[in-house]
């Protein structure tokens, strides 16, 4: 029986459990991941029932055989191989002289060696036009020019794709056409079934990682999957509460976030329900999607779907795709759900209760850093941008928010006050002399630190003036430990993140703190004195490409 | 505690301004703002500066006594 799988492009060849027990007990030939049956390799071509499938692969026709072992109706084991596998198995077999090759058997894999090299993949495709569906449009792109852009070095190639005032190739927007010579070679396996030289694949695992262009979200979210969004009606008081001082001049993902930080604001985790494990009386109450109108700023105890459910509405009337995800965490006592949806090429998750104590309900309160709002793009350069949309809109949310007491009465402070010019040098000085008075530095004074460089630069200041970069410094004084934890600080009058006149300092674990040379810096890091601890703490000018960990 | 002797000197002054409004309205605000135990966490720092200096903190001691109150 033979069906082809119009779907996923795969022919299926279907055969006994019998048959397919005796390829899965003999010996096999092995090549990359896969392993063959050295008798179903010989059988697929010597078999005249068999060969019918395995000639449409060899002829192209399809770029991958299934072989599916069924069982009372139902598919219980599948072997896939594409031509590519069948010819690296058939020529191990050939050069060890485990079988031999007689005339029809030579023919073949002559044929086949012939038809799975670079030139005869491009002979195929040569005057085919790829076309296939972006967000709900129809686009087409020419094989040669995917080919064109393929065949490019790899640093011609990076210049154009991440040259930001490139923004079309090919009639389309750049990332589509990125993502449609992505879709090219994915979908027609061509990896799999020719010889590619490795620059090229080079280029096409820089492309997977989004590493380039970020395509990720293209084709994804393209429906709200959830079928409660239409009952959640929005209680009047906290809809006027959220939306009545938003800036008209946000953009969409700017008012979802928004949103987002202004109800972590006003709701708080539901006690109660946490105390009770989730169960009884209390549990009954936040079943009830007729109590989520309900929840208002003065009624505003919340669980974690009961927020999700309002800010899905939210995200709905914005015309924003999102999806309910349910996961379990023992914390919370049992099932926890959050949101993930797509804005422009952002995916980003939003979850108010990562934790009970200091989720983003807690923190926001306390203007305390985010860690519910995440963009899970793997593109870097995308994360970086959403983390900075999230600080800016956050800092709006803050600046807006002066309606308590405390915060009243420092601004009405500020106005009966001359209030002190300080320059990051002296706010700099200060921070030092806290270390200093500390004397030698452990992990608690580290965090010590860390918590007063927080309080003493302001968010702006923060980002653009005093970065704190932790490192790992080779430990020579101590032979015990290995490596131990410092601190860098990089400094700009003007804006650190343009990398030039950036100062550099290094605090000795005495407390000290010395200037130290870019190119000094950069040497120690590249000859492994000094170790990245993660990313976050990147030191702006500094090239920590390739080094160690 | 310091916080505690801020919050003492603060009474002090706003019952020695009884009579100079201006300076007992800023007293009063310095108490509300004093009444959170991690308000020097929540200011800016040259907020904080102008604060100890209304509560007559010496010039020279306002560094080390901001120090303190950020442990």
């Amino acid at each position: 029986m033979e069906q082809f799988n119009k779907k996923n492009k795969m022919y299926n060849l279907y055969i006994d459990e019998k048959e397919y027990l005796n390829y899965e007990q003999d010996k096999k030939v092995s090549i990359g991941n896969t392993e063959i049956s050295e008798k179903l390799l010989i059988d697929l071509f010597m078999r005249e029932d068999y060969y019918l499938y395995t000639e449409r692969i060899l002829n192209d026709e399809f770029p991958e055989l299934n072989i599916k072992n069924t069982k009372d109706n139902g598919v219980v084991g599948v072997i896939r191989l594409t031509k590519k596998n069948i010819y690296d198995a058939l020529k191990l077999l050939k050069e060890s002289s485990t079988i031999s090759f007689n005339e029809k058997l030579m023919t073949i894999f002559n044929k086949l060696e012939n038809s799975i090299t670079y030139e005869s993949f491009k002979e195929k495709y040569k005057d085919t036009i790829f076309q296939t569906r972006i967000d709900g449009k129809i686009y087409s792109v020419p094989f040669n020019t995917i080919i064109y852009y393929m065949e490019m070095n790899y640093s011609k190639l990076e210049a154009i794709f991440t040259n930001r005032s490139v923004k079309n190739i090919a009639n389309m927007p750049k990332e589509y056409f990125v993502y449609m010579i992505y879709l090219f070679f994915l979908r027609n396996k061509i990896f799999d079934n020719y010889l590619i030289p490795y620059e090229m694949k080079i280029k096409k695992q820089a492309l997977e990682n989004q590493k380039l262009v970020d395509f990720e979200s293209l084709n994804t979210f393209e429906q709200t999957l959830d079928i409660n969004v239409s009952k959640v009606v929005i209680n009047d008081e906290l809809r006027e509460y959220v939306l009545s001082q938003m800036p008209n001049d946000l953009n969409n993902l700017e008012k979802a976030i928004y949103i987002y930080i202004k109800l972590c604001r006003i709701l708080t985790y539901d006690e109660e329900f946490y105390a009770f494990g989730q169960k009884g009386k209390v549990a009954v109450k936040h079943e009830n999607l007729k109590h989520v109108s309900e929840i208002s700023p003065s009624n505003n105890s919340v669980v974690c779907y009961e927020f999700n459910a309002i800010y899905g509405k939210f995200l709905s009337e914005l015309g924003i795709n999102f999806e309910t995800e349910q996961s379990f965490v023992m914390d919370f006592g049992g099932s926890h759900a959050y949101l993930n949806f797509r804005c422009g090429k952002y995916l980003v998750r939003a979850d108010s209760v990562t934790s009970i104590f200091f989720g983003d309900l807690v923190a926001s309160k306390f203007g305390d850093s985010l860690d519910g709002l995440v963009c899970f793009n793997k593109n870097r350069h995308t994360q970086k941008e959403f983390t900075d949309i999230v600080d800016d809109v956050y800092e709006i949310v803050l600046r807006e928010e002066k309606i308590d007491e405390f915060n009243s009465a420092i601004e009405s402070l500020k106005l009966l006050c001359d209030i002190p010019f300080m320059s990051i040098e002296e706010k700099f000085s200060l921070l030092i002399k806290k270390v200093k008075k500390k004397g030698l530095f452990n992990m608690d004074i580290l965090g010590n630190l860390i918590k007063n460089y927080k309080t003493i630069f302001s968010l702006s200041e923060q980002k653009k003036n005093v970065k704190l970069s932790l490192v790992r410094l080779t430990d020579n004084i101590n032979e015990e430990r290995d490596r131990i934890l410092s601190v860098v600080f990089t400094i700009n009058y003007i804006d650190y993140n343009n990398n030039e006149d950036n100062f550099y300092y290094l605090l000795e674990t005495d407390g000290t703190c010395m200037e130290i040379d870019k190119n000094e810096l950069q040497r120690r890091f590249v000859e492994n004195e000094y170790f990245m601890v993660s990313d976050v703490y990147e030191i702006p000018g500094i090239n920590l490409k390739g080094v160690t960990r | 505690m310091i916080l505690n002797k801020l919050r003492s000197i603060n009474d002090s002054l706003i019952m020695l301004n009884k009579d100079n409004d201006k300076e007992l309205e800023k007293q009063k605000l310095i108490k509300k703002i004093l009444n959170r135990d991690d308000c020097f966490l929540r200011m800016d720092v040259e907020v904080a500066f102008a604060l100890l200096a209304s509560l007559q903190i010496k010039k020279d001691l306002i560094e080390d006594v901001y120090l303190e109150l950020i442990d």
